[in-house]
């Protein structure tokens, strides 16, 4: 993947983030104007300003290998309309000036919202369309599902083995989903990844879930008798005379603290751990880790006080070949995105001409 | 030589796939067997319907299985235990432990956990009964 | 050498350019001038001496540093960060972001209730039906022509499995509810599975559905809701080439005629919901309303028979002999024959080859 600087402030380019500087940039961003510029120019600049937006970390290769000339695109049709007629009243007389507008039916009763008419006002855009094979991998669809706050993030977590389509672990970003597919994600790591990075401290749980965890973390490490618990146990140990050292792992109302946070302010938690050990049995090690035992207890204040990332409003919304359930964090991708007249289904923030030209330029006859 | 009914690993790395295959106990696990009568899918799938145990399949060739059984060739504990799924032969680790260990409550339970699904469909289920077959 | 005046009737890209492209071939077709040319505004750029505005436009008084970034972020980061509008108004990036309309009587000091902060405090006076007027439903300044479409509320996907829990068909509710048939399917499927992991005890993320379907555009349910077209035909991809036939002009030329003559279904079959031509043809005929549901419901019948056919069928194909089930797995046994079971010997495998994709084309 490029490692480039694509949230640099000095050019403004619009990128799939909910980053601040992308949004600063996208809202400075103004399309190129082509004064005085060769045709090629003028494609090779759409070419450029829509990849950086669409697919960034795609070489130019892999794409050139996805895209496709044939761009999808669907009509109303108006089901009165056709169980009135079979079609052949629209094309009586083509050729001979009456195929501008469908005359014989203005004013006709039951033609006055005519779905010709409607047809001819609103064209569709299919220009827009020229990245939409980008909208069927796994990645793009993560982030369009409001799982991911950029597509590269999506694109980790893909990576990652996190994302499961049809149940099934999917490790590969480019995975190309077909109509149907079902995608999900763990909900934990949604709220995380789409939500305020201010995450609730230990202190934050209520004592419900608190005493959940402990019971949890507790069962796990008797059931396993993981190396990392004889490892804590024994650290305990070594680290017995040495009051700080205990402090930095142990069950504090502060929540977890680091070792050189510790050090510093050592008179205040070390006191509230006093009081908190002396109202439970005894001292207990919370585990680095100990966020991963939370999803499996529903009373984790997480669940019922989550905020959104900044400017997520900015970026909230759902395309119409998604379905999105955010309660559990599953998604389908119902069929492949269409352009209809009145707009695409591709999210894009570049105009028709724009894209038109970009489209011309991945044509290949330059 | 003898013959075993044996299990040959294909597929990829960390994906297996076997074929169940008749051949010569000495010859090569990969080598061409004498002939191919099944294959085994160890990796789990999800359930179709989403919920329920996930699965495995398992295509065998029962009545190429049941010659080779019949002339003698001898089947290795993994097919053996495949073999037994089809009643082709006696659960092996069943005939040595249930009459004796029918005090042991867990592992009887255990043993009675595992049922036989009949042809008719996956919604009725009955309990295996530890019959012995020759 | 004063500058040479241009010709005013250049084409103009309002009226040259065509709005859209029916054939990808088009583009390639027209002169390339016609494609891209100048706006009368732009045009007249040229004869300016001053710096062009365009990269003034583009680069703006803050200049893309840090500091800029760090003025932008204060003057703008507030009105542009809106975490929980009401009333499904949603708030996308605009190059003029308006200020909230706000009740000022309510912000007033007097107004304000002891322990409630100034933000949050302005937060409340928000007057969201106001807001709901001016919002704009298109996420980029920079092209209008992309229209967020609202998504289905919680109630909404609650009322197609319920009508679904009382054995409709999913063609039925498509139509009843005005939601594509594909969308009705996934909803009852993702409430299947919300519905398990509300049995199992697991929690669900109720208060960031909330959240998200706040900030967005929500069709709500009513008794008949409009959500979205359900009879969009997809343009076939034979139709792109021109086709040309000689037909006698005395003769009819109908959407089967043309269907024909393409190779392809009429758009009367093709069409999802082609069903509701018969019903409108029903109608229009003064047909009464019980023979309507008489037909209507035979049909749902005779499909929901060929359905099911055809699942025992797929079932038959796919599930024949037995289920071995035991404490972790179930161990479906299929039947074979030897002949063309199992992996092939001496044939090379090709899966890590290079050129072949090593990605999976399908699960499941």
């Amino acid at each position: 993947m490029a490692r480039t600087k694509i949230f640099a402030l000095k050019r403004p380019y619009p990128r799939q983030s909910w980053n601040k500087q992308a949004v600063y940039n996208l809202f400075r961003y103004r399309q190129p104007t082509t004064n005085r510029r060769t045709f090629y120019q003028q494609k090779f600049r759409a070419k450029q300003e829509t990849r950086r937006f669409h697919g960034e970390y795609l070489t130019e290769r892999k794409w050139n290998s996805m895209f496709r000339h044939t761009l999808r695109g669907v009509v109303r049709m108006n089901p009165k309309e056709m169980a009135m007629g079979d079609g052949s009243a629209v094309v009586a007389g083509r050729g001979t000036g009456m195929d501008l507008l469908p005359t014989r039916f203005m004013g006709k009763e039951g033609y006055e919202e005519s779905v010709f008419t409607h047809v001819r006002n609103a064209a569709i855009p299919f220009s827009q369309m020229t990245f939409a094979p980008l909208e069927r991998r796994l990645d793009t669809a993560v982030y369009r599902a409001l799982f991911a706050s950029s597509v590269r993030q999506a694109r980790m977590m893909c990576l990652h083995g996190k994302v499961l389509v049809n149940g099934v672990k999917m490790p590969h970003a480019g995975y190309m989903l077909n109509p149907g597919d079902m995608f999900s994600i763990d909900p934990l790591l949604v709220m995380r990844a789409i939500g305020d990075p201010q995450r609730a401290t230990f202190k934050q749980l209520s004592t419900q879930a608190k005493s959940d965890l402990q019971k949890a973390i507790e069962e796990a490490q008797s059931k396993t008798k993981s190396s990392t618990f004889l490892k804590s146990s024994n650290k305990k140990v070594i680290a017995a005379n040495a009051d700080a050292e205990v402090d930095t792992e142990t069950f504090t109302a502060a929540g977890v603290k680091s070792t050189s946070a510790e050090g510093e302010t050592e008179g205040e938690p070390a006191k509230a751990e006093e009081e908190e050990s002396t109202g439970g049995k005894k001292k207990f090690h919370l585990p680095s880790d100990w966020r991963s035992y939370l999803p499996k207890h529903p009373r984790w204040k997480i669940y019922d006080q989550w905020q959104p990332k900044r400017f997520m409003n900015l970026f909230a919304f759902v395309p119409r070949y998604l379905e999105v359930n955010h309660n559990i964090c599953h998604a389908v991708y119902l069929r492949h995105p269409v352009a209809r007249s009145g707009g695409a289904e591709v999210p894009n923030p570049f105009n028709d001409e724009m894209m038109q030209l970009a489209y011309t330029w991945y044509l290949r006859r330059r | 030589m003898v013959v075993r009914l044996r299990l040959a690993r294909f597929g990829a790395r960390n994906r297996p796939l076997y074929n169940i295959v008749v051949s010569q106990a000495r010859t090569a696990r990969n080598s061409k067997p004498m002939e191919v009568i099944g294959t085994y899918d160890p990796i789990p799938k999800p359930a179709p319907d989403g919920e329920g145990k996930p699965f495995k399949d398992i295509q065998l060739d029962v009545t190429r299985a049941k010659y080779w059984l019949g002339v003698g060739a001898q089947p290795s504990d993994p097919v053996w235990r495949l073999f037994a799924m089809f009643g082709l032969i006696e659960p092996q680790w069943k005939i040595a432990r249930i009459p004796a260990q029918k005090e042991d409550k867990a592992l009887y339970e255990k043993v009675q956990k595992v049922k036989i699904i009949p042809d008719g469909g996956p919604k009725t289920t009955s309990t295996a009964k530890p019959t012995p077959t020759s | 050498m004063p500058p040479r005046l241009r010709p005013s009737n250049l084409p103009s890209a309002s009226n040259v350019i065509p709005q859209s492209f029916s054939s990808p071939l088009l583009p390639f077709l027209l002169p390339s001038y016609h494609i891209y040319t100048q706006t009368p505004s732009s045009s007249s750029r040229n004869f300016s001496t001053s710096k062009p505005s365009y990269r003034r436009a583009r680069f703006e008084k803050t200049p893309g540093t840090r500091n800029g970034f760090i003025d932008w972020m204060k003057k703008y980061g507030p009105k542009l960060n809106v975490p929980s509008p009401l009333n499904n108004v949603p708030v996308y990036l605009t190059r003029d972001p308006p200020k909230l309309p706000t009740d000022k009587q309510a912000l007033k000091p007097k107004q304000r209730k002891n322990g409630i902060s100034r933000k949050q405090a302005q937060r409340d006076a928000v007057d969201w039906e106001a807001a709901a007027k001016r919002s704009t439903i298109s996420p980029f300044p920079t092209n209008p022509s992309f229209k967020a479409h609202p998504v289905i509320s919680t109630e909404f996907r609650e009322q197609i499995y319920l009508r679904m829990k009382a054995d409709r068909s999913v063609r039925r509710i498509s139509a009843e509810l005005n939601c594509e048939l594909e969308r009705v399917a996934a909803v009852i499927r993702l409430k299947e599975i919300e519905n398990r992991w509300i049995a199992e005890n697991r929690p669900l993320c109720t208060e960031m559905q909330k959240r998200v379907h706040a900030m967005m555009r929500v069709t709500q349910y009513t008794p008949f809701p409009q959500h979205e077209s359900i009879t969009d035909l997809r343009i076939h991809s034979a139709t792109n080439n021109q086709l040309f036939l000689a037909v006698p002009e005395s003769m009819p030329f109908n959407r089967k005629d043309a269907a024909d003559a393409l190779g392809i279904l009429p758009a009367d079959v093709r069409m999802p919901h082609s069903e509701l031509i018969e019903v409108e043809r029903m109608k229009e005929a003064g047909v009464e309303v019980q023979e309507m549901i008489k037909v209507e419901t035979e049909r749902e019948q005779r499909e929901a028979e060929e359905a099911k056919a055809k699942r025992e069928r797929r079932e038959k194909r796919l599930g024949a002999g037995k289920v071995v089930e035991t404490e972790r797995f179930r161990f479906r046994l299929k039947p074979a024959n030897a002949a063309a079971v199992g992996h092939r010997y001496g044939v090379p495998a090709e899966d890590r080859k290079r050129g072949i994709n090593k990605i999976p084309t399908r699960v499941v």
